[in-house]
């Protein structure tokens, strides 16, 4: 039996996301994620770009609201930030999938519009989409490093914390993590 | 490229780092031996970073904003929605977007919301035809009503709904300048509207001025249920009966809700009572606009609100505007009555919304309020009973519902079974434990107990299975529990669990049975039932159950079918549906709706009749105001026990029933002929321990107390613990400790654990236990005040607050609790209703020392000879 605190009760190259959850509890799971996206994003929206609540507080909210409900009793913070860091990336790789493809014009797509044309950059989209591949080419290659930056990138772990998870040592990870940015922004960039 | 190389480019990529700039290139060179390609992969990498950021440098709140964040407006790919044309959106929430539209053939303004990416989740759009359901429900000029509803090409779903021009409450008021009494028929429409949602089983839990809307004729409609919940049927799901996860909006949201904890009716009470707190002062009792999340938690659990008298005053200063123009006593009302609909105790709140509505009337007419500051105190003694009631008799309920427990907030903590060698359980003993929903289906989610419960109770049919009460059972409800250790846990010999998948209009049910010793699977089957038809579930599984489960349970003789049948499938689909439904009283209301139209429909069914005896006994017993059920209770029970008089259940809950009522002559016959019948059933030794202990033949039933404890070593049927008092009683102190503490860490524990100490002449020691913490019935505050010291009109004050109950045996406890606190003549007449109640209360009466301070008291001979005389007709009546 799991107990609450217990450390690394995922395996790094486990990635089917959440060993021990059911499908309706990731289901809630990903609802939750979803409106704590919403609500980031509202608040990126409504204010300075640059001034925006990280990640971090954001998942950690997400943990106190969910810590108590019965499906996740047995997950530790962590277990939980690593399942909330990989229900981000899917969400906002199906979310860029969908607006992706309304944009080019599916099949029923005849947009409205009321007084705002659409002028968002599309190139987030692509990105995020570019990453999506590039990180499953380096989980073949490196696993740990694709979850290293899954978590640091989505889930807003810190260093200290993806150390932990990870089980190595901070230096590793900030190691890891120049040669793996490097290695993706180069990806992004050449990636169709 | 793979790993190898990955590795490679790597550290190639590390050591060039390490080194200055200009050594780079001649180092790689060297270190890969002129190898371009390779050499090629690692300058590709020094190059990006000089390339400046990425995507990975961004905040991913920066990349959430572009992608989902963007305008509703732009995403809506259609503009036609049936007859409806889209004109512009009103707004948008979390869940989804709304749409003023007309419809073009009757050009009448409607509201229309769709769910914003639906694709997301099925529990997105389960919760989106959730709130369509609850509006197609409730047909209310207060609520806002749903005229359509229909999805997309594309999947998504949306509904139409009344179009509500007006205000939100809170601004329509001060635009008006509203009086004090215009305000309060606002508020009162308001709570109108609320009390008939629960009437219907629904919590709006998200109610807020901004939800409200008041129109230009005054009018007021309740909007926005999408995260309201079903009191009955999905209630089941842990997640629903709490909080949930939508952020709700902190502001209005009661403790309980910022916890996590269960939310019920006293949620919505909570939030309307800081609507018309808002409404009188002019602001929100806590400011918590620029506090994170968890702040705002610790504010609300924690801190006290200022009057709103205090805070209409303040308000007005600040903002220089006059506050509203009441008396010091009409302001003394409205205070108590705010703050009694958001006190943090969901206990201590109106139990109702009706109980708010008849206040604010009372308010209206110039009456007094029936919430006062000091009835806060009667209240919760009126609570705390509840629990002493349902540790005594809950040991003879089989309680459907695993909600019980939650409900009388017992606290369970395994006891002292250390100290006790554990038996072997005798017979074959079965645990079944709740089913597994394995679909995503939740309206199904009650079928995890009411197939739990239908197979127990087919299995408790044959004759040669000892079947766990399903009190016990139920909470072993995770999906990944460890089975031979739960069996373990109760003594099982074998274990019965299962899953259940909907798929299209079938449930495919699995069941297994699991041998505890061994841990392997004795026995596997399937059974294919149409989902729609519970009568044919329940008689397939029967069979399955009886034909093929229990022989290899070990009942050999696969025994004539004497399970009781249900005929009616509205009936027993609503039989199934309150099994679910909580124990609370506003819940528990709705249960005996739903089972009395049961048993209307179908009169033959014997658990419908015990499910609502039940219902009527808790509430009885349990809740405010609502005697006068007696006879619905005796009457149903009656019908019960005789379509089903092999019930251990049944005949246990009617011995209780019987002693409560006084009527311990023919509770011991019936408890007698339980024994008899189902010689190794923990409940029915418990049963008749109880008749003997009302009777004062504390001796016999501290012997069938120890044939309960050793039968189940466990004890973890909940009400055997309540075997304390007999020990209590009769001076067996550390024997009395053995059962207290199967409930250690609850109230009741605590404050049994001060008698036994006092009684064992421990006061240092009885005195530390926290006043906190212990019950609010039977004096011990008073008590606890005494062992302090406290001045003597202190004492005589807090005695004076010990009534009489209707449970004979809690009114010992007061009588001995005011006799050692020097309050002779308080004691005696509450002995005096304990006797008349037929708790006999002899020999206690003569060998208490609590009662010492008594016996040379006046009154007393008179007590003891009419505790001899209860006592000796019992005896009398037994023999004849």
């Amino acid at each position: 039996m799991r107990k609450r605190g217990d450390k690394n009760v995922i395996p790094v190259e486990s990635l089917p996301i959440a060993p021990g959850l059911d499908r309706a509890q990731l289901n809630h799971l990903f609802s939750a994620t979803y409106e704590e996206l919403r609500r980031l994003a509202a608040t990126v929206k409504s204010t300075d770009p640059s001034a925006t609540l990280n990640p971090t507080a954001l998942v950690h909210e997400a943990w106190l609201k969910m810590a108590s409900s019965p499906a996740f009793v047995s997950t530790s913070r962590l277990h939980f930030k690593r399942i909330a860091a990989r229900a981000m990336r899917q969400l906002l790789v199906e979310a860029a999938r969908r607006r992706g493809s309304q944009k080019r014009g599916g099949p029923q797509a005849v947009f409205v519009t009321f007084d705002e044309a659409f002028d968002q950059p599309v190139s987030c989209e692509r990105d995020v989409l570019k990453l999506d591949a590039a990180l499953d080419e380096l989980a073949r290659l490196n696993p740990r490093q694709a979850a290293m930056v899954e978590s640091r990138f989505f889930g807003g772990l810190d260093v200290n914390e993806t150390a932990e998870l990870l089980e190595v040592s901070e230096a590793t990870i900030l190691r890891d993590w120049r040669a793996v940015k490097a290695w993706l922004s180069h990806e992004l960039r050449q990636g169709g | 490229m793979d790993a190898e190389r990955w590795e490679r480019v790597q550290s190639l990529f590390h050591a060039a780092a390490d080194r200055p700039e200009p050594e780079r290139l001649p180092f790689l060179r060297t270190a890969t031996n002129n190898d371009e390609a390779l050499m090629a992969d690692v300058l590709a990498l020094f190059e990006e970073e000089q390339r400046g950021p990425s995507l990975l440098d961004r905040d991913v709140a920066q990349v959430a904003g572009q992608i989902i964040g963007r305008a509703a407006t732009t995403e809506l790919p259609f503009r036609e929605f049936g007859p409806y044309r889209v004109r512009e959106m009103l707004g948008e929430g979390g869940m989804g977007v709304v749409y003023l539209a007309e419809r073009q053939d009757l050009s009448s303004l409607v509201a229309i919301k769709i769910l914003r990416d639906a694709w997301l989740s099925p529990a997105r759009r389960e919760r989106f035809a959730n709130e369509q359901r609850t509006l197609a429900q409730l047909n209310h000029p207060s609520i806002a009503r749903l005229y359509d509803a229909d999805t997309l090409p594309d999947g998504t779903p949306w509904f139409v709904m009344e179009y509500v021009d007006g205000l939100p409450l809170t601004e329509y008021c001060s635009r008006h300048n509203c009086t004090v009494e215009e305000r309060l028929k606002l508020f009162r429409a308001v709570s109108e509207a609320v009390q008939y949602a629960h009437e219907n089983t629904v919590i709006h839990r998200d109610l807020k001025p901004s939800n409200i809307l008041v129109k230009g004729d005054g009018s007021v409609r309740l909007l926005d249920f999408g995260i309201a919940k079903q009191l009955d049927p999905l209630g089941m799901s842990m997640d629903q009966t709490r909080t949930g996860m939508r952020l709700m909006t902190p502001a209005y949201a009661a403790p309980e809700q910022m916890r996590g904890d269960r939310v019920g009716v006293q949620t919505d009470v909570y939030s309307l009572g800081v609507i018309l707190y808002e409404m009188l002062a002019g602001r929100l009792p806590f400011d918590i606009s620029n506090k994170t999340l968890v702040d705002a938690a610790m504010t609300i659990t924690t801190e006290a609100p200022a009057k709103p008298s205090t805070a209409a005053r303040e308000t007005a200063s600040q903002k220089g505007t006059r506050a509203l123009a009441l008396s010091t006593a009409a302001w003394a009302d409205l205070d108590v009555l705010c703050l009694t609909a958001m006190h943090k105790d969901s206990k201590r709140r109106y139990q109702s919304v009706e109980a708010v509505l008849r206040d604010i009337d009372h308010y209206l007419k110039g009456q007094p309020l029936e919430a006062r500051p000091d009835s806060l105190l009667y209240t919760t003694g009126k609570f705390m009973r509840r629990n002493w009631r349902a540790v005594s008799a809950a040991a003879v309920i089989i309680a459907l519902s695993a909600g019980l427990a939650v409900v009388v907030g017992l606290v369970v903590t395994r006891g002292p079974s250390n100290k006790v060698a554990p038996v072997k359980p005798r017979g074959r003993t079965v645990a079944v434990l709740p089913f597994q929903n394995g679909g995503s289906d939740h309206s199904l989610d009650f079928l995890s107990l009411a197939l739990a419960d239908e197979i127990a109770t087919t299995l408790s049919h044959t004759r040669s299975l000892s079947v766990r009460p399903f009190a016990t059972t139920s909470k072993y409800i995770q999906a990944d529990l460890d089975l031979q250790k739960a069996g373990r846990e109760m003594g099982a010999a074998s274990i019965v669990t299962g899953r259940f998948v909907r798929s299209g209009q079938q449930v495919q049910i699995t069941l297994e049975a699991v041998d505890v010793e061994s841990n392997r699977s004795l026995w596997r089957g399937t059974v294919n039932v149409p989902a729609e038809n519970m009568i044919e579930m329940q008689g397939q599984l029967a069979a399955r159950t009886r034909g093929a489960l229990a022989p290899v349970l070990g009942s050999p003789e696969s025994a004539v079918d004497t399970t009781p049948k249900p005929k009616n499938e509205e009936a027993y689909d609503l039989f199934l549906r309150s099994t679910a439904v909580s124990h609370d009283p506003e819940p528990a209301r709705q249960a005996i709706a739903m089972l009395e139209r049961a048993v209307g429909l179908d009169p033959t069914y014997a658990p419908a009749w015990f499910s609502l005896a039940r219902r009527y006994y808790e509430i009885d017993h349990f809740a405010k105001g609502s005697h006068g059920k007696i006879e619905r209770y005796n009457a149903a029970m009656a019908r019960a026990a005789s379509l089903d008089p092999n019930s251990i259940a049944t005949g246990a809950q009617l011995v209780t029933g019987r002693v409560e009522q006084g009527e311990l002559t023919q509770a011991y016959q019936q408890a007698v002929d339980l024994v008899r019948r189902h010689p190794d059933s923990v409940d029915v030794h418990f049963t008749l321990s109880y008749v003997l202990r009302y009777a004062g033949l504390l001796d016999e039933s501290a012997k069938e107390c120890n044939q309960a404890f050793m039968l189940d070593a466990q004890t973890q049927t909940a009400g055997v613990r309540s075997c304390a008092v007999v020990f209590i009683l009769n001076g067996d102190h550390r024997r009395a400790m053995d059962f207290v503490n199967l409930d250690l860490g609850s109230e009741w524990a605590t404050g049994l654990t001060i008698d036994v100490l006092l009684r064992q002449g421990k006061v240092a020691e009885a005195s530390q236990l926290g006043s906190d913490h212990t019950p609010e019935w039977g004096g011990y505050d008073m008590l606890l005040a005494y062992l302090q010291r406290k001045p003597s009109p202190e004492i005589a004050r807090l005695a004076r607050t010990v009534r009489a109950g209707d449970d004979p045996e809690v009114n010992y406890f007061s009588a001995a609790h005011l006799a050692y606190c020097g309050q002779p003549s308080a004691a005696l007449e509450m002995l005096k209703q304990v006797i008349q109640g037929s708790y006999c209360s002899y020999p206690a009466i003569e060998s208490d020392p609590m009662l010492a301070s008594l016996r040379n008291q006046p009154g007393f001979a008179e007590v003891r000879t009419a505790a001899m005389a209860c006592r000796n007709n019992f005896l009398a009546d037994r023999r004849r």
